[in-house]
């Protein structure tokens, strides 16, 4: 049984590992992932709690505020660890070396569920405890206990994302090695989920701007499906221990009952997972030549294309680009009623935050380095330029993102009716911006590169540069929106996005320049 | 073909992994690069090979600078790593392809050459499947493949025959004798001495970063064997 602490340390250490950076210098700790992760969620739940309880106290249904966080917990632990229970759990590279080794697969499965487990009760934690104290400050029952009993109901609680990815991860894994075309079933099956997430989360801020209103509906759902977390808000704020004791029961017997499972056949799930059938019928036919820029064009393509987590992570912000035309389309007349009621108020430089917060998360070239991993030796051995090689990375983003930059713009300006000068305007911040994310991602993967990741999932999903990539841009749309809030009416519409585009366009040329000077040198340090 | 003039190599951290390394390889040569582990083989194959990046001496490979003029040497080398890791998310066919078009080999060629090394290593078959689907053995020959079809003046490789069943590594070094005959070189690492003995012109034997040894394999062997001359400088104390 000592073995058993031993795998939980190093599995632990290997999820908090992917946020490492492969150069000492400028290595991120593991205890900064964790304190990253704590950040954010601590953000989440102190933005979403204010606005609920300031709702529910005015209503008297304030226990409710408890309710609904501890779903979000629920949700985003679930969000935050999917792709690592896929990853690490049944995706884990070094299976063969642990399964060669004195130890029990029932053992090994154990500690990469606890490992997970672990790194969920973070968010879980950090999720409910700022809930707790917004809803003692705005007076809820319970007391001081109640955060006590929060912090108690939290190991509990964590079971179910934890439990939930297991299951939803071990789908996954299988689904992505049932089909031929694994990669594109994995893909589709992803794009359910996050179809489901952003359903959920649009009724959450839909009901969070009436949930005065709706409290006895919100009541109904959670009397039902929803029923453990109403029994920790009774359990919690009414000192009603049965009532906790029922939810920790709730909890944990079936994650038991899962985990077992899983455990008990472990070697068997992992075994099948990775099992791969090559086919023996292929005949050479004719092969055509091309250049080293198509060729490296195609083979960022078949990557992308070919790795289900690179798309999903970096392909969410181009279904929104569309979806919010769509949308807004649908929506027109509404739209037109409200710019007739608010006259004078300029949407165009809003439109702009909007994109620039799609067009962030498409951070392609942020993970482009990283994955090269292992294979980086191939690039470095070739007789290509290495602005080439980084010009076709950048290319290639640009290349994805256009499209749905342009169809999602001419929806939105119509739907928006902006004058023909915002038209223009917002098209040349909107390329601008694009032109920026694609090379500003690659420096900062050239900066802090993960070449030694265990998987593709850990590298585009929890990977310093692929967060840095990702967030650094949604910095500048920040400041854009607060410019939007505070200047609008100094500088006008035309006039914010004439300065949008110019700072746009200067940044864009300072990373392009710096990836032009910088990149070959950094290119070569990633071999030390 | 190569030729190394005092290459040292010091990674970050102090660690002086090559010291002082000069070498040449003549065109037509099978030169044996022997060794301990760490005793800087590897670090000195990958900056040949332009992998890796070095600021002390020369390495000229068919008279081109690898610093100063490293497309060219890189466009008349192939280099193989003793892992070949491979892009899972092509099929063979897929990475040959690209590896043809990265050193701009024209379609009519690539077709004869692909077809004449994938039948040899009885790989045609599956070049339409995903490499992540190949074996080890597999996917090492698909990277010798991907090396061959280039025709190099200067093949570079690690550990070689680690991984390889016998008959490709015999395939292997009947690959290597036509490259020579046609004046190109071979200059790999290795720990396999038999091998070392019955194939290479000349061998050089590294230890801790220095040459402690080079010459004509025969000479150098003369009465005894490879692995004894071996023995005896590892234990005593060069370098």
């Amino acid at each position: 049984m000592a073995k058993f602490p031993a795998l939980l340390w190093l599995n632990f250490r290997a999820l908090l590992a992917t946020m490492r950076v492969g150069r000492k210098k400028r290595s991120f700790s593991g205890i900064g992932a964790l304190a990253l992760l704590a950040g954010l969620s601590i953000y989440i739940s102190g933005v979403y709690s204010s606005l609920l309880a300031g709702q529910l106290a005015t209503v008297g249904a304030l226990p409710l505020l408890l309710v609904l966080m501890s779903l979000v917990a629920v949700i985003l632990g679930f969000f935050f660890s999917l792709f690592a229970a896929q990853g690490v759990v049944f995706g884990a590279k070094d299976n063969d070396l642990m399964l060669a080794l004195p130890i029990s697969p029932f053992v090994l499965m154990l500690s990469r569920t606890l490992a997970l487990y672990l790194e969920n009760l973070v968010s879980t934690v950090f999720v409910l405890l700022p809930a707790g104290v917004i809803y003692l400050w705005y007076g809820g029952p319970g007391g001081w206990p109640v955060l006590p009993l929060l912090l108690l109901s939290s190991l509990f609680l964590n079971l179910l994302p934890t439990l939930l990815t297991l299951i939803v991860g071990f789908v996954l894994a299988w689904l992505a090695g049932r089909f031929p075309r694994k990669a594109l079933a994995s893909s589709l099956a992803q794009l359910v989920l996050l179809a489901l997430l952003l359903a959920g989360s649009i009724w959450l801020s839909t009901s969070m701007h009436n949930v005065g209103t709706a409290v006895p509906a919100i009541l109904t759902f959670f009397q039902g499906w929803g029923r453990p977390f109403l029994m920790l808000a009774n359990g919690v704020s009414g000192g009603d221990l049965l009532q906790l004791l029922a939810l920790y029961a709730l909890c944990l017997i079936p994650f038991l009952a899962v985990v077992w499972l899983f455990a008990w056949q472990y070697k068997s799930i992992i075994t099948r997972l990775s099992t791969h059938r090559t086919r023996s019928d292929y005949k050479l036919g004719k092969l055509s030549a091309s250049g080293q820029r198509g060729a490296l064009l195609r083979k960022e393509a078949r990557r992308w294309f070919g790795t289900p987590s690179y798309v999903f992570n970096t392909g969410i912000g181009l279904l929104m680009l569309p979806g919010a035309g769509i949308a807004a389309l649908i929506y027109r007349e509404s739209i037109a009623q409200f710019l007739t009621m608010a006259r004078g108020l300029s949407l165009a430089p809003l439109l702009m935050v909007g994109i620039g917060f799609c067009l962030s998360t498409v951070a392609i070239t942020g993970s482009s380095i990283s994955l090269e991993g292992k294979q980086l030796w191939l690039l470095q051995c070739a007789p290509v330029p290495v602005t080439t090689i980084l010009g076709m990375k950048v290319a290639f983003q640009l290349l994805v993102v256009l499209p749905f930059l342009v169809v999602s713009w001419v929806m939105l300006s119509l739907a928006f009716a902006l004058s023909p000068v915002e038209w223009v305007l917002l098209l040349a911040d909107s390329l601008l911006f694009a032109l920026l994310c694609a090379p500003f991602g690659l420096w900062i993967n050239l900066h802090f590169p993960k070449l030694d990741a265990v998987n593709d999932v850990i590298v585009v999903k929890q990977s310093a540069s692929a967060m840095l990539s990702t967030f650094l841009p949604m910095v500048l749309v920040l400041a854009f929106f607060l410019l939007w809030v505070f200047a609008q009416n100094l500088l006008g519409s035309l006039g914010m996005l004439l300065l949008y585009g110019v700072v746009l366009a200067a940044a864009a040329l300072v990373f392009l320049l710096l990836l032009i000077r910088q990149g070959e040198r950094l290119f070569h340090q990633l071999s030390d | 073909m190569l030729k190394i003039e005092h290459f040292s190599k010091t990674y970050p951290g102090g660690n002086r992994a090559v010291d002082d390394l000069s070498l040449h390889v003549a065109p037509g040569e099978i030169f044996g690069f022997i060794g301990h582990n760490g005793a800087g083989k590897t670090t000195t194959l990958r900056a040949v090979s332009g992998v890796m990046d070095f600021t002390e001496g020369t390495i000229t490979i068919d008279g081109h600078n690898v610093r100063t003029d490293a497309l060219a040497a890189k466009k008349v080398t192939a280099f193989l790593p003793d892992n070949p890791d491979l892009y899972d998310f092509l099929t063979g066919i897929q990475f040959l392809n690209f590896i043809a078009d990265l050193y701009e080999i024209p379609g009519d060629a690539r077709h004869k050459l692909i077809g004449k090394y994938a039948d040899a290593f009885q790989l045609t078959g599956s070049l339409g499947s995903p490499i992540g689907s190949y074996s080890h053995g597999m996917k090492q020959k698909l990277a010798l493949i991907s090396a061959l079809i280039r025709q190099p003046k200067l093949l570079i490789l690690d550990e070689p025959f680690v991984g390889l069943d016998p008959s490709a590594a015999h395939l292997l070094k009947q690959f290597w004798a036509e490259l020579c005959a046609s004046g190109s070189s071979v200059f790999f690492s290795t720990h396999v001495l038999e091998v070392a003995e019955k194939l290479c012109h000349r061998v050089a034997i590294i230890k801790g970063g220095k040459l402690i040894r080079m010459g004509v394999t025969s000479e150098l062997v003369g009465d005894s064997t490879l692995e004894d001359v071996f023995l005896e400088l590892e234990g005593d104390g060069h370098g």
